[in-house]
């Protein structure tokens, strides 16, 4: 039985339909592109009036100091989590549906975190101050506040956006490898698109030495990477709840976090891909199946939205706090009470219409839903941020707040930058994670080989011997090819296929990949110096800042944490290139372009007088091809 | 033969089950009354919190593995489905916490913030209902498991699980010190309630059902999961407060953070509760090696128990008075688990092993 998602699909087809999308553009792409150059010019123009004429062209003024420029901020790190969501969380959970989609999302977290940055240096006002907040040894001995929920805020974001660059280039290699052997057969290896997807594909050639360790590592970005996207947006939601202002102060407010982030998240991803499947006639891949299930992943995050919705008025309520009370008659009664009533009904109300199928299994009303999820969730930023400024202890403290047209136009070219970056992307790179997509259409066949018993195999060294290699086409008789001739006792030299196999390891007894050594010494360096860093630099003057001693192992931990995962990620990186070789720009010698699309080849070591036994064993499994080579 | 054999042993087990509730329920009369009495009601409400979200979760956990499309379950769906033998047991454990509701509950005879919701009447009728609400969709959702309905039920399950267990969380712990809140504290409570149901599960589990290895690395994996979720949960609560130090909110962390001997206490939580699966379940050599798995579960089984002692106790007293009381209230709701779930699978088995009816 095929996998339920993609039934009438070829490994050739999928190569095809996904490559063919980069084909030369549309006129009407161009235009596309030009309007929201545009745009982003205008937002541009804005951005350098507001820094020649300073802060007060913004909207910002007593007592609201934080506006749409935080909101944006918080809006599109938020729509930057569901790409690490679909990819790295569905990928734990062997989710099959995350695969049509998984790649776009990525890509779509790596321009949201761009996006988001740019904000934090447009409230900043003087940006070229930006590089105060980072940790660097200098000679006033200044360093940054480590207690600091801004400075956690950098550490996270620069994190998640190393981590998400590198997980989605890693999981595009095996990909970009088949484009540079299909842009090599059709444009010709000197064209400029093979050559940058030849230096992008780091020498990939799908063998199983390169698979064994890309597999591991990959489990391991995926592990890393889902307690980051989680404390990303917890971190964000602490540069409010560590505030003393009603409706910011909520123990709830991390968690509320994340779930409106993945909410978000997950509403773009449909935004950006019902059209997107329809423009590069990426139908036969994206199916309303794939659709359906992150229409309901939303009645998830939707329900824990609701769930604080409810609390929040309920704690105000229960505690009988005067200030808690009033904060919440003012966002129920005030003259934001609209903008309340909008959030709760376009973010928890409308997606739960999901619940009926009807809703989920029909493009247009996901759309609709999707732009309507996205409206609320940027709404319901502009309120956390604004409304709790606008309203705090002190009645004659009140105020109100109108972003400025120099806010709205950075606000409209935000959106602008990132849509430009996404239809960049979609007609450069492959939008569908091939290798991931290939996998799901052979693991239908259900062909698993119990692993034979361990051999001795004594040509370690394959120079002088004969080598043979055998093409399939089946995935099955590779495997059983594969074991058949182990065996037999020949030497299996290599094995190539353009999906990932674990079971040709298990037949041919590789050890486990070394790539989890790496992870681990990463991770313990990370969380260590993390720590390190942050008591060190606070003990140099040793001050009490906000009554906290220098020493505040509880804070630190935020600071720890991130770096553990920075650390863990880059030395599987490192571990990765290292053992599979793709340091080397050489691509294996007995490579064959095929392999990139859909053969499979086994590369076999013997003595010339057991050539024929050899081929026998070979062809009695549907070999297509037995080619001698020296 | 064997059969005979079998019921043998069936008989065997619900009488020593039986004999450790009627032994615990006799050792708690006598523990109360005197200078003790409050904390013998107290050990009381510590085993209701520990045991209720662990035989609740237990059902809602074959819901969740169901909604997130899981088939990997087998003979542990049955498993999970006796922990609904404890909801008639739940419920009237609660009422007895309410008719003893005069000697420990903090809100008893007051009241707070001049709003009526921490009445007590008030407070158990909504809670007992509130209870008896969740054991009835949990039963409904157990005969809908194999229909065409099944993942709406297993849905509803959940939502109603979230709801029933955040106000049970609100009600019956937090309000143990009513100037204390935490808008988190309510999903802390029933993600470590799925944390402590998913241990107990897979400890049961190794002795009854005896699952395979890949199973056993499933809910290795599942109870590493669920560690660093509550880890989370409890991390999400602790920095805010910690953070702006005010006195209505450190409160709660201050006698348990502070001072000795509950420090102690808690520097062994978060040793062994919170971070202890990040360690000890690491590799899948852990995770798949049934008597080391066996053992951290119970390791963890008897953590979590401390984890719900300290929640309660670390409020009232500074020292640790663990005795007879807070043994034999264990002992009773232990016995009539077993007991209970000796018998559902026994009398039950139309319940439990249902064909798939689509």
């Amino acid at each position: 039985m095929k996998s339920e998602y993609s039934k009438e699909l070829t490994l050739k087809e999928v190569n095809d339909d996904v490559l063919s999308a980069s084909k030369p553009p549309i006129p009407l792409y161009y235009f596309f592109i030009a309007f929201l150059a545009l745009v982003v010019v205008w937002g541009l123009f804005a951005w350098i009036y507001q820094v020649r004429r300073g802060m007060g062209v913004a909207g910002l003024s007593h007592p609201v100091g934080w506006g749409v420029y935080i909101a944006n901020f918080v809006f599109w790190v938020g729509i930057a989590h569901s790409g690490t969501l679909i990819s790295a969380i569905l990928f734990l959970v062997r989710a099959k549906f995350r695969d049509a989609v998984s790649r776009s999302a990525e890509a779509m977290t790596i321009f949201a975190v761009m996006t988001a940055g740019l904000f934090p240096l447009m409230h900043l006002g003087r940006l070229w101050i930006f590089y105060y907040i980072m940790p660097y040894p200098n000679e006033r001995e200044l360093w940054p506040n480590f207690l600091s929920p801004l400075v956690w805020d950098f550490l996270a974001v620069s994190t998640y956006f190393t981590v998400s660059l590198i997980f989605w280039y890693v999981g595009m290699i095996p990909d970009l490898a088949s484009g540079r052997d299909r842009f090599t057969k059709l444009l010709g290896p000197d064209h400029i698109k093979t050559r940058v997807y030849r230096a992008l594909a780091l020498g990939w050639s799908g063998a199983e030495s390169q698979w064994r360790h890309y597999g591991r590592s990959y489990l391991y970005f995926a592990a890393l990477a889902t307690p980051l996207v989680i404390s990303v947006h917890s971190v964000v939601s602490w540069d409010f709840a560590m505030g003393l202002l009603p409706g910011w102060h909520e123990t709830i407010f991390a968690p509320y976090f994340v779930a409106g982030a993945i909410h978000s998240g997950l509403a773009m991803v449909l935004t950006l891909l019902i059209p997107l499947r329809k423009i590069f006639k990426l139908e036969k891949l994206m199916t309303i199946k794939h659709f359906e299930m992150v229409a309901k992943t939303m009645l998830v995050t939707g329900g824990i939205l609701g769930y604080t919705y409810v609390i929040e008025p309920a704690m105000a309520f229960y505690s009988g706090d005067k200030f808690e009370s009033q904060f919440m008659n003012f966002e129920q009664t005030g003259w934001v009470a609209w903008v309340y009533y909008l959030i709760i009904i376009c973010n928890f109300f409308i997606p739960m219409l999901f619940i009926f199928k009807k809703f989920r299994r029909n493009f247009l009303y996901l759309f609709i839903i999707s732009l309507v999820v996205n409206l609320g969730m940027w709404l319901e930023r502009v309120m956390i941020v604004a409304a709790s400024t606008a309203h705090d202890f002190l009645p004659h403290n009140w105020g109100k707040y109108t972003p400025s047209w120099v806010e709205i136009s950075i606000t409209a070219a935000s959106l602008a930058f990132f849509l430009m970056w996404f239809l960049i992307f979609s007609k450069t790179l492959p939008t569908v994670p091939m290798a991931d997509y290939k996998e799901q259409l052979v693991e239908g066949e259900g062909f698993k080989p119990e692993p034979p018993p361990k051999k001795r195999i004594v040509p370690i060294s394959i120079k002088g011997k004969t080598k043979v290699m055998a093409i399939f086409s089946s995935h099955e008789h590779f495997l059983k090819s594969v074991k058949k001739v182990y065996e037999a006792g020949y030497h299996v030299v290599e094995a190539f296929s353009p999906l990932k196999i674990k079971e040709v390891s298990d037949i041919l007894h590789k050890p486990k990949s070394p790539v989890r050594i790496w992870t681990l010494i990463g991770a313990i360096l990370g969380i260590v110096s993390g720590y390190t860093l942050a008591i060190a630099t606070a003990n140099t003057n040793k001050l009490i800042v906000g009554g906290k001693p220098p020493t505040a192992p509880i804070p630190y931990t935020i600071v720890g944490f991130e770096m553990l995962i920075l650390f863990g990620t880059l030395a599987t990186l490192i571990g990765l290139l290292y053992h599979s070789r793709l340091y080397k720009k050489r691509i294996h010698p007995y490579y064959d372009p095929r392999f990139s699309k859909d053969k499979y080849g086994i590369l076999i070591a013997c003595e010339s007088n057991e050539l024929n036994d050899l081929r026998e064993v070979v062809l009695s499994e549907n070999a297509e091809e037995f080619n001698v080579r020296e | 033969m064997l059969e005979n054999e079998n019921k043998q042993k069936i008989i065997r087990f619900s009488i020593i089950w039986g004999m450790i509730f009627i032994a615990g329920i006799v050792i708690w009369i006598i523990s109360l009354g005197g200078q003790n009495d409050a904390r013998a009601w107290r050990a009381l409400l510590i085993n209701f919190i520990y045991f209720t979200p662990l035989s609740a979760g237990m059902v809602v956990w074959v819901a969740v593995v169901q909604a997130s499309n899981g088939k990997w379950l087998g003979k542990l769906e049955p498993l999970g489905i006796t922990g609904a033998a404890f909801a008639i047991p739940s419920v009237l454990f609660l009422v007895l916490l309410w008719a003893g509701s005069s000697h420990w509950a903090t809100w008893f005879g007051r009241l707070y913030y001049k709003n009526g919701w921490l009445n007590n009447t008030f407070l158990f009728i909504r809670d007992l209902a509130a209870l008896i609400a969740f054991w009835i969709t949990a039963f409904w959702y157990i005969n809908r498991r194999n229909t065409e309905r099944k993942l709406f039920a297993a849905g509803v399950l959940i939502v109603v699980y979230c709801v029933v267990f955040t106000l049970l969380a609100f009600d019956l712990v937090m309000a143990l010190d009513p100037e204390w809140k935490s808008t988190l504290f309510g999903a802390y409570f029933f993600i470590s309630g799925l944390y402590i149901a998913i241990t107990a599960l897979t400890f049961i589990s190794l002795f009854t059902v005896k699952p395979d290895a890949d199973r056993r690395h499933d809910l290795g994996k599942l109870i590493f999961a669920f560690s660093i979720l509550t880890t989370y949960m409890m991390f999400c609560q602790l920095l805010p407060m910690y953070y702006e130090n005010l006195p209505s909110e450190t409160r709660f962390i201050v006698p348990r953070m502070n001072f000795v001997p509950w420090e102690t206490i808690t520097f062994l939580l978060i040793g062994l509760f919170y971070l202890g699966p990040l360690v000890l379940l690491l590799t899948i050599w852990a995770k798949k090696t049934t008597w080391y798995l066996g053992l951290i579960c119970f390791i963890l089984l008897v953590v979590m128990w401390i984890e719900r002692w300290w929640l309660v106790d670390a409020s009232f007293q500074h020292a640790l008075n663990f005795g007879w009381a807070e043994i034999s209230s264990f002992a009773a709701f232990a016995g009539i688990l077993g007991l209970g779930m000796i018998q559902f699978t026994l009398r039950m088995k139309n319940v439990l092993y249902q064909t798939d009816k689509n």
